[in-house]
């Protein structure tokens, strides 16, 4: 081995050694969050914190909740806070991976409003603390429904009317769709009877002629150009519709929908609890949660953020959602018991 | 009967193309969409190119990509090539081992990969960042550059090496007198195609990239949650102008190579 070599192995050494330190440990005075990036957590907001606090904010982007519970599950010492999905916090809680949340240092968690609290995944409310929510509902072109013959939407069971024929666009996932089937037969979410799945695998297909399109990224798209005159979606999408053309209004079928709630709950081997608690009490002051709601364009859990909200946000019940709409939603719970079912039907019902 | 069969061909291709690059094409054209849906034209804008250079998240994201990907080809290139030029000296059992032992990391899915090497990396307790994030992405580089350079290789005349050993050079002259300048070419495509593979990886790079340093592409799929904005189109027009740049520069070598044949 030459001197060229060598000086190329101790180049590269350098290199890797310089990296090495740049990836340091945590230290005091700083905190780590993981979560969905963009600006799920916005970075306007960080920076407000840090500048008061003197705290550095590391922003961990993750893809999905399966990574985040990888991740923390390998490394609880690396991760501070964590914001994922009601059902991961439930598998999360369950592990031992969470710290029961100490209230007395959040003077602030006061303005949680109590109807998201002490659900499923945390029947306590000692663990997590909802940060943003969005249901799932129907957005609806009333006018053109009218048109068509049809009478005005209002629940579910109005998408099987037979005026609408390749007129509705869906979500195209198993179980959001046979939750609505299940719920415009009166029945719970993710129904595990065989008798109940059978009627609902029933109806579901005398449903396959009004559907248009199966889309999840953007279903609101096919209202706005006009393809569709009733769409299925996540609210967030029914926000950028109404908004595009506020003839598409949204309807909460009286059925019921389905909530998804993403909260903040905290490693039990944070390494900066003080921190953590410090960052979670800024985020909860009212016209921080209301700044965050017209980032992220989320439902804020926090009540007493109302007055900040912009106008258009507080006007909209689709972001400010009602409470009377908020009782009357459910969670998709014990997805992983129906799951291969509920896909089975859904590709029979997809192919017909 | 000639002009028939490759008239075909050329409809063949044409529509083979245009149906690989037309929906490409139309991210490129809703980056410049004034409005925010793509169910509707409102008119030309390059404010989400605007908007893209001021997201400091975006900007620092691509930084710890650019940086993670450079060191990747530069590792992969050295440890691949090294590989093997080793592999002609050994034996042709042992080069068959040395062969399937390299797509191995190919072959096996990337969560799994992600996953065990988030343990083993723990257990040897490497901080997580620029570091971990070039080791593993050189790990489905390297056999890339193996493959390659080896099939090179190949193609050079034994007696030539042997005649210069004979004639009193020491291995490591022969190496870099004759075999280096030989596999060149094709040390340097391997390495752009490990460039454009690192930028690429999400899965890895989700397990890889510490607290602190997130890569662009798991960046842009960690915003799905929140919506995914113009912004993103307009990000992919400026990558794929610059993966058809890298990609184009690798052709010209390669053909470079086969002119000087």
């Amino acid at each position: 081995m030459n001197r060229k070599s060598a000086v190329l192995l101790i180049a590269a050494a350098l290199v890797f050694a310089a990296a090495a330190a740049a990836g340091a440990q945590a230290r005091p005075g700083e905190i780590t969050l993981m979560t969905w990036g963009g600006d799920f957590v916005p970075r306007a907001i960080i920076e407000e914190f840090e500048k008061e606090t003197g705290i550095k904010v590391h922003y961990k982007e993750v893809t999905s909740n399966e990574d985040m519970q990888s991740l923390l599950e390998a490394n609880p010492d690396q991760y501070d806070l964590i914001i994922c999905t009601d059902y991961m916090v439930d598998i999360l809680r369950q592990n031992g991976m969470l710290e029961v949340l100490d209230k007395s240092q959040m003077p602030n968690y006061s303005n949680i409003n109590p109807v998201y609290l002490n659900k499923y995944y945390d029947p306590e409310s000692e663990y997590a603390i909802p940060y943003a929510i969005s249901i799932s509902l129907l957005l609806v072109n009333q006018e053109e429904v009218e048109r068509l013959g049809a009478k005005p939407i209002t629940t579910y069971s109005d998408l099987w009317q037979p005026e609408l024929r390749s007129k509705v666009v869906v979500v195209d996932w198993s179980v959001e769709i046979m939750g609505i089937v299940l719920k415009s037969l009166g029945y719970e979410y993710n129904e595990t009877d065989p008798a109940k799945v059978a009627e609902a695998r029933e109806k579901l297909f005398a449903l396959k002629p009004n559907i248009v399109r199966f889309e999840t990224n953007t279903p609101e798209d096919s209202l706005i150009n006009g393809e569709a005159v009733a769409g299925f979606m996540y609210s967030n999408q029914a926000v950028k519709g109404n908004a595009a053309d506020p003839r598409l209004q949204p309807v909460f079928p009286t059925e019921g929908m389905p909530i998804f709630m993403d909260c903040w709950v905290m490693s039990k081997a944070a390494p900066n609890k003080e921190g953590a608690y410090q960052f979670l009490d800024f985020i909860m002051r009212p016209e921080i949660a209301a700044k965050i709601a017209d980032i992220t364009k989320f439902t804020t859990p926090n009540k007493a953020a109302e007055p900040f909200l912009p106008e258009d946000y507080r006007n909209n019940p689709m972001l400010n959602l009602p409470d009377e709409v908020v009782e009357n939603t459910s969670f998709y719970i014990g997805v992983d018991k129906v799951l291969v079912e509920y896909e089975h039907i859904y590709t029979e019902f997809k192919l017909r | 009967m000639k002009a028939k069969t490759r008239g075909f061909g050329t409809v063949y291709l044409s529509l083979f193309f245009v149906f690989l690059y037309l929906p490409v094409l139309s991210v490129v054209l809703y980056s410049f969409n004034a409005s925010r849906s793509t169910a509707q034209w409102t008119g030309w804008t390059l404010d989400w190119y605007r908007q893209l250079f001021s997201d400091r998240a975006i900007v620092e994201a691509f930084r710890v990509s650019i940086v993670v990907a450079l060191l990747t080809a530069l590792l992969s290139a050295v440890l691949g090539t090294f590989a093997a030029v080793i592999s002609l000296w050994v034996t042709s059992r042992m080069k068959t081992a040395i062969q399937g032992m390299m797509i191995l990391p190919l072959i096996v899915p990337e969560v799994a990969l992600g996953v065990s090497l988030l343990f083993f990396f723990n257990a040897m307790r490497l901080p997580f960042g620029v570091l971990t994030l070039v080791l593993s992405h050189s790990l489905f580089c390297v056999p890339y550059v193996y493959i390659m350079v080896r099939l090179r290789l190949q193609e050079i005349d034994r007696s030539i090496l042997e005649s210069a050993l004979d004639l009193g050079a020491s291995t490591w002259q022969m190496v870099r007198t004759i075999i280096l300048p030989l596999v060149a070419p094709s040390i340097v495509t391997a390495a752009l195609l490990c460039l454009a593979m690192s930028l690429d990886d999400v899965i890895i790079s989700t397990y890889m990239s510490g607290p602190r340093s997130t890569t662009l592409p798991v960046h842009v799929f960690s915003m799905m949650r929140v919506g995914v904005t113009p912004k993103v189109n307009a990000l992919c027009t400026l990558i794929l102008i610059g993966t058809f740049f890298i990609i184009g520069l690798s052709q010209l070598i390669t053909n470079k190579r086969r002119f000087a044949k």
